[in-house]
């Protein structure tokens, strides 16, 4: 019965239609017969109007049906939902390629005796950096935006397959007659920084912003939450991942030399942090402030427990440039899934900007407290000052910096390190992963840059900076001393080759590895622990003292008529037992470090510019540190980099950096310790 | 030299065209919607001994995007793919993200007549045939919970509309007439409901036609045909479900100067067997769903009486399925005290928990929650009912206030278990009042909503037959003001009390009841929340809220528990 029900209407009404189709066509003539009303992209109407001669039988076909709203059948929803405003794609692309020949085998870790490849192409970077990387936005509105990125990897590892699928176990990888099974976007595809959502609305208090998601990148003051941005006083002939094309092929040398830093991604200086970040700007009295409250790097993860910072910061500001601010980070973790206990630590500073005719003083006052099941010292002061001159003058601008952190105050989102207190391990996630805190355990005691803040200690350091046409001139030095005894250990880097050295560690940041296992690796860094024998019965009496020194020599010029740039630096560093004003260059010291380090740019034709390097560097400790069995002597390193290179301009934005080394170290007190080779990179960037 | 600039004119007009052209049809547009969430809860048992071993404190949260692109190859054609980009909260670079595909469709018009969708769509018909009646209990929230709901609503294409998510064909078009009948309208579908396993599992698809005649405003005449059915030959298993339903429709209109007559009725039936099954029930069922609506909209006064009469063997999926399947388990604190007792489902559940929520058309009656909703389970189709419903509405033009009192008295028309049948009996009112309108120069908005049910189900007792007695009253409340210019302070109240004794029935794979299990509570929900919302547009707002949750059962062995929320929400839709 239904069937032939439903088959009767269907017939009669293929019948009237066609009937009347057929009717208006012979019509045609008469008077535009067909009229369209609408399509589906028309909102109001849909359908089209049949005209046909006869009046009793003329046909209206529309489509839209919403004249009777509540009884609408069929298709829903029957209204346009609207679009986005706007949406708008960047990005970069890059391709880094590493071959390293590595001429004596060396031994990466003693434990399971592995050695240094001879050779070793590797193509990439590291885990979070991607060959492609896409930004992608959108505007719902004029005061609403969201964005995401995406990132793919490309490891040129000869998988041709239906999908890269190296990361992903073979399990789930999909098989190639049928890759709809099994995981299909995987390690290849994925978001780098995340996915935000922002906000802005003004109000006639002020103007207000909120951000939400991660990653975002942010700051609130040295004390509390930033990065080291230290004195911009680097070289630049190894690349970091993040450094910017530059308009034209020289300008980021040039930038360098002008202003004494280049363009930065907007990483540069701030933390990764996920959650809520709500701004607000131009209030009444020249406040503004920042909240926020989610999670930083450290408290990654997705224990669905307790884990978590807040913050922010209010600001008051006077003048164009002078202001007074409070800021705060805690953070807060629970030790156990019942949330019994906690561990995390509370930072609460001043800080204030005073410039009058050039001259500024800078300062941030506060203190810290760090707390968890095995330990709670209470509450320790942290402050620095800054006193610069002006920079415009004939006089060399000067600037004066003193800091002084207490052992009580641990901050790791802060630009200072911990070197004092073993922080607590919430997990056994292997370092270098999310959410590890294996890398938070103290370092030692650090042989630090200068500039670059410890907790335990207190310094002094002097800048100076003078530039001419041709010459710029960037020094300084500085001492500081511990607060209170602190580990039996000293620690530091090897600056010349440092990267290079990291990469034997693809991928891993492994602890005591190498011949003696003494050698920390990080990202894009590698450290070596130094083990002091002056203790008392194993408690460590001896407060140590740290001494800086460094200057840099920056020239720009021509040669035989072509930009030439010449970057050079000296560091002379040292960690003793007794206070120095400068640094310590004879065995008092138990350790002392000396680098120095050329590069040269020259543009030899248009899009075309070679580049050069030469680093040396000499590492001697003394008879309190770590001695060999065999020579019965303390560390003598001496560390060599010859490099020379090529930058090529492929067009706007893109750019073809190479990049070859011959490096060597070697340890004449160690003799396991000791590596030499050669190391060619080729990178390829463009922007979009 | 004229030729040449005349011909670069010509181009330049040419391209200029052009440009205006591309801008006038969008071929790409971008729609969708971004959300960022976060919930961090606390969970307070009431115990003498404290509970060691659940977690107290949890924390989740994402932030995701839904960014479909909508593809329009020409004037009549639209293609929409969506894609979810999603990141979990305390993932940093990379880690805890998801892509996947939200939606896929074409549509568009054939000859400029025939509007058709193929992919995934909502679809909706009548009320009886293809309808996704609310979820229980918090459909009528205040709206600082409905930002929740809203959420779990979204995530499973709910929209106000009441249309159900598939994915299939669909064809529609109207014919409009100038003379007797005003229009025509005709709409079909066929939507694939499940796929053949190629062994024991057959093709399973859902077709619907409807025919709805406007004769003028005061006639309008449907009908509506819908087919849940196994494809016989696609697996080797030959019993295939069949459930056709079958319905007329009626609107007829009186209108005389101020006053208005509106009958609205609905009838038809189903039948529900399994071809070549010798062991399966052959049912047929009936309806009838009539009301009759007075109104004076000079007063702003409308009455309705709604007589109805549903079959116990009415069996209609596309309208009978649910929203929530209360078979599953809360996955958050699904287990509590030290025992590690599952812990049952509350309306703070339904609120947030997608994974009791359900898509699919299922042929059989899915479970509900007696204590939640006893007399319409199933919305107005649910089966087994007959009586009158009586409703008594205040809604005017330019009013202020809104306001519905309703009476349902209404008894199973077979009873089950026992010869006497249950008996229903409601009670609710709601009202909403735009407070600021009562005020000249009051631009802002001020919402006030109330909502109360109360609904008890009796029958009485026999010798070996326990008598029923259930009773559930919600109560809530709750208000927005708009303090400053669009950023509003919310508050929200819901309680729920339920108490007393029923039956549920035990069903078997064909939903036929072989047993009957003793359903007994006595027990309260209360919900409390607070909170800020500000709205970048009507379609954009981030929003904070605390709220608490109390809920103690005193026949369980359970302790009384709280749960404080705090959530965030940022919403973005376009």
């Amino acid at each position: 019965m239904t069937k032939r029900l439903t088959q009767l209407v269907c017939v009669a009404l293929t019948f009237i239609i066609s009937l009347e189709v057929q009717a208006q066509t012979d019509t045609v003539k008469a008077s535009k017969p067909i009229e369209v009303i609408g399509t589906s992209h028309d909102k109001n109407r849909d359908g089209c109007i049949i005209n046909l001669p006869s009046q009793d039988v003329n046909l209206l076909l529309e489509l839209k049906q919403d004249k009777y709203p509540g009884n609408e059948i069929g298709m829903m929803p029957k209204k346009d939902p609207g679009g986005l405003k706007n949406l708008q794609v960047s990005g970069f692309y890059r391709f880094y390629g590493t071959y390293q020949r590595q001429i004596d085998p060396y031994l990466l870790n003693a434990v399971i005796n592995d050695t240094a490849r001879g050779r070793n192409i590797f193509i990439g970077d590291d885990s979070q950096l991607p060959n492609l990387l896409i930004n992608v936005s959108g505007k719902p509105s004029d005061k609403t935006s969201w964005g995401f990125d995406i990132m793919m990897f490309q490891f040129l590892n000869g998988i041709v397959g239906t999908t890269y699928g190296k990361q992903i176990p073979d399990s789930l990888r999909p098989d190639v007659q049928n890759p709809l099974l099994g995981t299909r976007l995987g390690g290849n595809l994925g978001l780098n920084l995340g996915l935000n959502l922002n906000g802005k609305f003004k109000t006639k208090y002020g103007n207000l912003s909120v951000n939400a998601g991660g990653i975002q990148w942010v700051s609130i003051s040295d004390l509390t939450m930033a990065s080291f941005r230290g004195y911009n006083r680097f070289m630049l002939y190894e690349r970091n991942p993040w450094d910017p094309t530059g308009l034209a092929l020289s300008s980021r040398y040039d930038q360098y030399f002008q202003q004494g830093s280049i363009d930065q991604d907007t990483r540069w200086g701030n933390r990764a942090f996920f959650g809520l970040v709500l701004q607000g700007a131009e209030m009444p009295g020249r406040i503004s402030f920042l909240l926020m409250a989610g999670k930083t790097e450290l408290n990654g993860g997705f224990d669905p427990y307790p884990n978590y910072s807040y913050g922010g910061k209010i600001k008051k500001s006077f003048g164009s440039k002078n202001f007074i601010s409070i800021n705060s980070i805690n953070s807060r973790a629970a030790t156990d899934s019942l949330s019994t206990e906690y561990f995390g630590f509370s930072v609460i500073t001043t800080e204030f900007n005073l410039e009058h005719r050039g001259f500024a003083f800078k300062g941030e006052v506060g203190g810290g407290t760090y707390y968890s099941p095995e330990h709670n010292a209470g509450w320790g002061e942290q402050m620095q000052f800054k006193l610069s001159t002006p920079l415009k003058s004939k006089w060399p601008q000067v600037e004066l910096h003193y800091y002084r952190i207490s052992p009580n105050v641990v901050n790791n989102n802060a630009i200072y390190w911990n070197t004092s207190v073993a922080e607590y391990r919430v997990n056994n996630i292997p370092a270098g992963s999310i959410g590890s805190s294996a890398l938070l355990i103290p370092t030692g005691s650090s042989m630090v840059r200068l500039g670059q803040m410890t907790n335990n200690r207190q310094g002094l350091n002097l800048n100076l900076q003078k530039s001419t046409k041709h010459f710029s001139f960037s020094g300084g030095l500085g001492f500081a001393s511990e607060l209170t005894p602190a580990a039996a250990t000293i620690t530091y880097t090897n600056p010349v080759n440092n990267v290079t050295r990291s990469r034997f560690w693809r991928w891993t940041f492994p602890q005591g590895v190498g011949p003696y296992q003494r050698y920390n690796s990080i990202y894009r860094d590698v450290y070596q622990a130094v083990n002091l024998s002056d203790d008392s019965s194993g408690v460590v009496v001896n407060e140590k003292h740290f001494n800086m020194m460094e200057a840099q020599i920056k020239y720009k010029g021509k040669l035989f008529g072509k930009e030439l740039f010449v970057f050079s630096m000296l560091q002379a560093n040292s960690a003793s037992r007794d206070w120095s004003p400068i640094t310590v260059f004879n065995e008092e010291a138990y350790v002392r470090q000396y680098v120095s380090e050329v590069e040269a740019y020259w543009a030899i034709r248009p899009g075309v510019l070679i580049n050069t390097y030469f680093g040396f560097e000499r590492t001697l400790g003394n008879y309190l540190t770590d001695i060999n069995n065999e020579t019965f002597r303390p560390r003598n390193q001496t560390g060599r980099g010859i490099g020379a290179g090529m930058d090529i301009d492929l067009g706007k934005n893109t750019r073809l950096y190479f990049r070859h080394r011959w490096y060597s170290f070697e340890d004449k007190s160690f003799e396991l310790d000791q590596f030499n080779g050669r190391e060619l990179t080729v990178e390829l960037k463009a922007f979009f | 030299m004229r030729i040449t600039t005349k011909t670069i004119a010509l181009l330049l007009a040419a391209g200029l065209f052009q440009t205006v052209q591309a801008q006038d049809e969008k071929k790409i547009t971008f729609t969708g919607m971004a959300r960022g969430l976060y919930y961090g809860d606390k969970l307070t048992q009431d115990s003498s001994e404290p509970d060691t071993v659940t977690a107290p404190k949890l924390n989740s949260g994402h932030v995701m995007v839904d960014l479909g692109v909508n593809i329009r190859p020409n004037k009549n054609t639209e293609i929409l793919g969506m894609v979810r980009v999603r990141n979990d909260y305390g993932g940093f670079w990379g880690s805890g993200v998801t892509f996947d595909v939200r939606q896929l469709y074409i549509k568009g018009v054939i000859g400029g007549i025939f509007k058709y969708q193929l992919g995934d769509f909502n679809y909706r018909m009548s009320r009886y045939t293809f309808w996704n009646y609310d979820q229980e209990v918090i459909s009528q929230q205040p709206a600082i919970f409905r930002q929740q709901t809203d959420v779990i609503n979204y995530e499973h294409f709910y929209d106000n509309d009441n249309s159900r998510r598939q994915q299939g064909a669909s064809l529609g078009f109207a014919l409009v007439f100038r003379k007797f009948v005003k229009e025509l309208q005709v709409n079909a579908v066929t939507t694939r409901v499940r796929a053949s396993d190629f062994a024991q599992v057959d093709d399973r698809l859902f077709s619907g036609f409807n025919m709805q005649l406007v004769q003028s405003k005061y006639l309008n005449l449907g009908f509506n045909y819908a087919n849940l059915y196994d494809v016989s030959g696609t697996s080797k298993n030959n019993v295939g479900l069949r459930n056709p339903v079958m319905t007329g429709t009626v609107q007829a209109a009186f209108i005389f100067k101020n006053y208005e007559a509106k009958l609205d009725g609905e009838f038809g039936k189903s039948r529900t067997f399994y071809q070549n099954s010798t062991t399966a029930p052959d049912w047929n069922g009936k309806f009838l769903d009539f009301s009759l609506k007075l109104s004076q909209s000079k007063w702003g006064v409308h009455l309705t009486g709604n007589a109805i009469q549903i079959g116990s063997a009415f069996r209609s999926p596309g309208t009978q399925t649910k929203r929530i399947d209360f078979a599953q388990q809360a996955l958050a604190y699904t287990r509590i005290s030290n025992n590690q007792e599952l812990r049952p489902f509350t309306m703070l559940d339904l609120m947030r928990e997608s994974s009791f929520y359900v898509l699919q058309l299922r042929p059989y009656l899915m479970d509900f929650a007696p204590k939640y909703d006893n007399i319409t389970p199933y919305g107005d189709a649910t089966p087994n009912r007959q009586g009158m419903i009586v409703r008594l509405r205040y809604e005017k033009k330019y009013s202020p206030i809104t306001a519905e009192f309703a009476h349902y008295a209404l008894q199973e028309m077979r009873s089950e278990g026992t010869l006497n049948p249950r008996m229903f009996s409601r009670n609710q009112f709601q009202a909403e009042v735009k407070v600021n309108e009562y005020f000249k120069n009051w631009k802002k908005r001020f919402n006030v909503s109330f909502n109360y049910r109360s609904d008890q189900t009796t029958r009485e007792g026999e010798e070996l037959v326990r008598g029923v007695d259930l009773k559930t009253n919600v109560l809530s409340t709750g208000f927005e003001i708009e303090v400053l210019p669009s950023f509003d302070l919310m508050f929200g109240m819901q309680q729920l009390n339920y108490q007393g004794f029923d039956y549920t029935a035990v069903r078997n794979n064909f939903s036929e009841i072989f047993n009957f299990n003793e359903y007994e509570v006595d027990g309260e929900e209360t919900m409390l929340a607070y909170g800020a919302r500000y709205r970048f547009s009507e379609k954009t707002f981030i929003s904070a809220q605390m709220s608490r949750f109390n809920t103690q059962n005193k026949l369980s062995t359970l302790p009384a528990y709280d749960l404080n929320q705090f959530m965030l929400l940022f919403q973005m839709k376009f």
